[in-house]
């Protein structure tokens, strides 16, 4: 049997549910995963005069929803956790909806609403993460918090688009992906 | 039809008409039959005083929501959640929750 961590019994002394929190982390792994599949399609699909507008900032989010699941993954085993063996089941786990394509895909705003929705629902996975280990559990809280950069940003991208008035955010205009994540994703790597 | 409520519901208030048969005034007894393990059943919740059809959600798939199990009174849980309760305006409000 795998040994506990000293990391891990610090975090449930400190009141942390683990297996409500590794639920969680799980969940929102497949969440981004699973996004990032959908994306593909949707950001194959952002074609012709609005589609092509959009397809950067699509593409971006979709790199960085695959970053947040590299990044999430090892802190999942750190914490004694894993993957489920089936990626069905790890599909169907996740903590968002499918980001399906809409049935008209030349409908950019249909388009747009998916993202947007996508996006959200994330935002709200990742501040309850953080809610849950503020001051209690400081590694998945870094890591929970620089996801939620991340999801925020994407969310003000695509609302911007939307003409939910002006976010304030610049896209990534070819500047490297994932600022926030981007430390978790070559760590540990010697 | 059901007892007439004037409770404000989430989503509108609007109860659902009964559908095949399913009951409109809910016991604990009786909601937790709907609790996802019959694929025959519609997969329920009770929040606030009304029973909501969740079975279209992928959410709600199998009757489970993160740790959270259908067939239940789910009130206490929504404070811990990262949604608001409008979020229940998506799903069909079918009955009365009756507790007894």
């Amino acid at each position: 049997m795998k040994q506990k961590t000293v990391a891990r019994e610090l975090i449930e002394k400190a009141g942390v549910d683990i297996d409500k929190l590794l639920d969680l982390l799980v969940r929102n792994a497949a969440a981004e995963l699973t996004t990032y599949y959908y994306y593909t399609i949707l950001r194959v699909n952002l074609i012709g005069l609005e589609g092509e507008g959009l397809k950067q900032i699509a593409e971006d989010a979709r790199i960085e929803d695959r970053n947040h699941f590299e990044a999430l993954v090892p802190r999942i085993y750190e914490l004694g956790g894993e993957l489920p063996k089936n990626m069905v089941d790890f599909h169907n786990c996740s903590a968002c909806p499918p980001a399906f394509l809409p049935p008209d895909p030349t409908d950019v705003k249909a388009m747009l609403e998916v993202l947007l929705k996508a996006e959200q629902c994330a935002v709200r996975g990742y501040t309850q993460i953080c809610n849950m280990t503020a001051g209690k559990d400081h590694r998945t809280y870094d890591l929970a918090l620089a996801i939620l950069h991340e999801e925020i940003e994407h969310e003000a991208w695509f609302a911007e688009f939307l003409g939910n008035g002006p976010s304030g955010h610049y896209s990534r205009e070819g500047r490297p992906n994932s600022p926030y994540v981007g430390k978790f994703l070559n760590a540990g790597q010697g | 039809m059901p007892a007439k409520d004037d409770t404000a519901a989430v989503g509108g208030g609007q109860i659902a008409a009964p559908d095949q048969g399913v009951p409109v005034r809910y016991t604990r007894e009786l909601l937790a039959r709907f609790d996802g393990t019959d694929p025959r059943l519609p997969v329920l919740i009770a929040y606030h005083g009304r029973v909501y059809d969740v079975s279209r959600c992928f959410l709600w798939r199998g009757g489970r929501h993160f740790w959270h199990r259908a067939g239940r009174d789910l009130t206490d849980a929504m404070a811990e959640a990262p949604h608001a309760d409008s979020i229940l305006a998506r799903a069909v409000c079918v009955g009365i929750f009756d507790p007894g």
